[in-house]
């Protein structure tokens, strides 16, 4: 055996003791979190969380009865010159014309 | 037939004092049932806004807007919502139950030239309405 090979063979082993002694020692991490909802349940703020409620809580939010929106009247917008001017008699007779076709529809 | 006008008018308006005077007038002639209603969004007591700027709020035009008018009012919402806390006045609506649908005519502005004719051609749709039973 030659020297260096004697060298090489020494600092393998040396760096394999080296990472053998400074090795940091395992910690098992162990998460002991507990649902937000059983807290609460130990705690007593939340007696109904009990049993599986606990860890899938669901609340129930009252909604109140859902109204129809109110249907709009029909109606017609106009201005002041519209009614003012001397067609408005032609544009009226239009639309009750309108309104008794739908009326008959 | 039961047709009622309704006068949206604010206080402080001397427009709607004088076209108040006259409808007054021409419901007494006539016989036309004439209902002035102080609307104003100035006042804490009357928040009832009109029913021109009602159209200008955002539910309305959920509600009741076509697609155009939602297509305008994406693009400019900040001027309706600054038109929304403003008010039209006067604002004349001749309202009348259609079947148990309410019609309504709903004229804004008032200007004092040519009012004989106005006046004229409100009554002449009154009567129709009556007449026609619409």
């Amino acid at each position: 055996m030659s020297v260096t090979a004697m060298n090489d063979f020494v600092n393998y082993i040396v760096d394999v003791l080296l990472k053998i002694l400074l090795r940091r020692p395992a910690k098992e991490e162990v998460s002991v979190s507990l649902a937000p909802a059983l807290n609460l349940v130990r705690s007593g703020d939340f007696a109904e969380l009990r049993g599986r409620h606990a860890f899938y809580p669901k609340f129930l939010i009252e909604e109140g009865m859902k109204v129809k929106e109110q249907a709009e009247g029909e109606r017609i917008y106009l201005s002041w010159r519209e009614l003012a001017s001397d067609k408005f008699f032609e544009d009226i007779e239009k639309m009750f014309e309108m309104l008794q076709k739908k009326k008959k529809q | 037939m039961a047709v009622t006008i309704r006068l949206q008018f604010r206080p402080t308006c001397p427009r709607c004092d004088e076209l108040i005077e006259k409808l007054m007038e021409a419901s007494a002639r006539t016989g036309i049932e004439f209902i002035p209603e102080m609307v104003s969004t100035e006042l804490e007591t009357h928040l009832a806004p009109d029913e021109v700027h009602r159209t200008y709020s955002e539910d309305w035009m959920k509600a009741h807007g076509s697609q155009k008018q939602k297509e305008l009012y994406g693009k400019a919402k900040e001027i309706f919502k600054y038109l929304e806390n403003s008010s039209t006045v006067p604002v004349l609506i001749v309202e009348w139950d259609d079947g148990g649908k309410k019609r309504q005519l709903v004229i804004k502005g008032f200007s004092a030239e040519n009012f004989d004719t106005a006046i004229k051609n409100l009554i002449y749709v009154v009567a129709k309405i009556t007449l026609r039973s619409l």
